[in-house]
């Protein structure tokens, strides 16, 4: 829209605007000037002049009024013709003496505005020989101007219509000349800017584009970076957790080695011990035998510590079987009987989606087993836990829920550290959760929890499955 | 089965040797060697050994490298390992090959040990 608007300050804008000026100047010096002529009527009487300027002014205030919807060329041609009209039968009555004839070098300025040369010049022309056929009317005595007039000698002569012809014509060929090199001049600027500003704008918008391009690009360039860092963080808190558990896995595989083989003489001695005790001095075996069971379960307890670290130093030795999930989760739950009785109530949730988990039955059992456990030691005094299977996308999801003491916040991403436990010295190795989370890891399981102090915890598991039967 | 099992039993750890000895001497007529090189030697002169229990980690030549060349000489001669470790790749292999019949944990459970030994030497006979 507003390039359309800029358009139309053109050249063929200005001549309209001038024209229309000079068709306002024209009405009311015309009506002025008829007004002041009328005086003549009065002192001199009735002359057919006074119709033909009547006629003139009339024509040219219908144009004033009309301009805005009249065509730039149809006014044009009419205000000249009325031109040459006023002009020559001003002349054609009173002679020499005629007031209008000046008129005659408008004919150039307008016609050269808006008309091509040569027409101009014929225009002119045609005006100027019948200005000078007039003139010899004038001088034949045709033609005869009013009485009041005076006509003398050199009224009557041909030669100062000749002298009127030149005056004017020099006049109105300067200002013919000037005008023409003034429209050139003007429109070859403006055609100049035109193009100027037209290349400018298409140089403008080809930048915008540009611009508008870049600044998409840069925003999923920007977004790709965000999704990149987001990996980058996710990968690197895998890459710590992974760096703990392989260096754990080094040093455990080391100890659990220098720790079996002391703890293997211990044992061996205390079973030599037994022996020749049952073989030698059976009178002893009441008071020595406390003394040799306490050894015995001390060995037996740091073996296990040390068999559970071995989890961490070992990953693929033990290939995966189809698995039924609640038979585990059954069974574990049998374990623990013992612990869950008069305390613990259990519900049950399970899918009945059928899918394929491929898994060691074994370590599953203990990774399961393990979370029951710490569930159950949430629980002070009376609980319930429930345990949920669902199918989600390709996973089954076991989610176990307590509504024991809860774990706090500052601890919550801490608790499948190795090590890490609230338990009391003796009480807890600080290995159970950590010993879970490697083995779904090592199945590409997923361990989360969620927890609120006082209220409880939930932990779900995800595992991959085949053989789903949803779509 | 009259006469007493013979027993080889390779470990670097010459406690383990002394306490092995003591513990399974009412059991087994067993004798000990503290290399792999040294237990290969004790089998070729002592060609009537029933069953051999080995060490995982040893100096020069571990428990299964030592059992694989045994093997060549004793085919139908029952291995064990006896490791301070947990099951590794090695060991998972040897047992899916048949080089040995099982492995047990130290500390050892004799009573484990003594029922192992009882059914490889059952199976070697029916054989």
């Amino acid at each position: 829209m507003l390039k359309m608007k800029t358009e139309k300050h053109t050249v063929d804008e200005v001549k309209r605007q001038i024209l229309d000026t000079s068709l306002v100047v024209a009405s009311v010096i015309g009506t002025i000037a008829y007004l002041i002529s009328l005086f003549r009527w009065i002192n001199y009487g009735f002359h057919i002049s006074f119709i033909i300027n009547l006629f003139v002014l009339g024509g040219v205030i219908l144009l004033t009024v009309f301009r805005s919807r009249l065509s730039i060329y149809l006014k044009t041609y009419v205000i000249i013709a009325l031109i040459i009209l006023l002009a020559l039968a001003d002349s054609f009555n009173y002679g020499i003496l005629s007031a209008a004839r000046i008129y005659l070098i408008l004919i150039p300025f307008i016609s050269i505005l808006y008309l091509p040369f040569m027409r101009t010049i014929v225009v002119y022309v045609s005006t100027l020989l019948c200005f000078l056929v007039i003139g010899y009317l004038h001088h034949a005595g045709i033609l005869t101007i009013p009485r009041e007039y005076e006509p003398g000698m050199y009224v009557l002569q041909i030669y100062p219509w000749v002298i009127v012809a030149v005056h004017i014509s020099v006049v109105a060929i300067i200002i013919l000349l000037v005008t023409r090199r003034f429209i050139g001049t003007y429109t070859g600027l403006i055609t100049n800017l035109e193009s100027l500003v037209k290349g400018r704008t298409e140089d403008l918008e080809a930048a915008i584009e540009e611009l508008t391009a870049t600044n998409e690009e840069l925003y999923g360039q920007r977004e790709e970076l965000e999704t990149a860092i987001n990996s980058l963080h996710s990968t690197q808190k895998q890459l710590i957790q992974s760096e703990k558990m392989a260096s754990l896995g080094v040093l455990a595989a080391g100890v659990a080695h220098e720790i079996n083989n002391p703890l293997n003489f211990i044992n061996g001695g205390v079973m030599g011990l037994e022996n020749y005790i049952d073989e030698n001095l059976k009178e002893h075996t009441k008071k020595l035998e406390p003394l040799l069971e306490g050894i015995q379960i001390g060995v037996q307890r740091a073996s296990e510590i040390v068999t559970s670290l071995n989890h961490y130093s070992r990953h693929d030795d033990l290939a995966g079987i189809p698995c039924d999930i609640h038979a585990i989760i059954d069974n574990c739950l049998v374990m623990l009987t013992n612990q869950f009785r008069y305390k613990v109530e259990v519900q049950k949730v399970y899918t009945t989606k059928t899918y394929t988990l491929i898994c060691n039955e074994g370590k599953l059992h203990q990774a399961i087993l393990n979370i029951l456990v710490n569930a159950e030691q949430a629980i002070k005094d009376k609980g319930t836990i429930i345990i949920t299977t669902n199918l989600v996308k390709n996973r089954i999801a076991i989610s176990i829920t307590d509504n024991g003491c809860g774990i706090s916040q500052e601890n919550l991403p801490k608790i499948t550290d190795p090590f890490f436990t609230t338990k009391d010295p003796g009480k807890g190795t600080g290995l159970g959760l950590s010993i879970t989370y490697n083995i779904l890891q090592e199945y590409n399981g997923t361990l989360e929890f969620e927890s609120q102090l006082g209220a409880g915890t939930k932990a779900q598991i995800t595992l991959p499955v085949t053989n789903t039967d949803e779509p | 089965m009259n006469e007493k099992t013979t027993l080889l039993y390779v470990d670097d750890e010459p406690i383990n040797l002394k306490l092995f000895v003591i513990n399974f001497k009412n059991k087994f007529n067993v004798i000990t060697a503290d290399s792999g090189f040294e237990g290969l030697s004790i089998l070729k002169s002592n060609p009537d050994t029933n069953v051999v229990i080995s060490d995982m980690k040893m100096p020069g030549m571990n428990g299964i490298e030592f059992i694989r060349i045994a093997k060549k000489d004793f085919p139908d001669l029952p291995f064990f390992i006896l490791t301070g470790f947990d099951i590794t790749d090695e060991i998972a292999k040897a047992l899916q090959e048949g080089l040995i019949n099982k492995y047990f944990r130290k500390p050892f459970n004799m009573h484990e040990i003594e029922i192992s030994i009882q059914e490889a030497l059952n199976n070697s006979c029916i054989e």
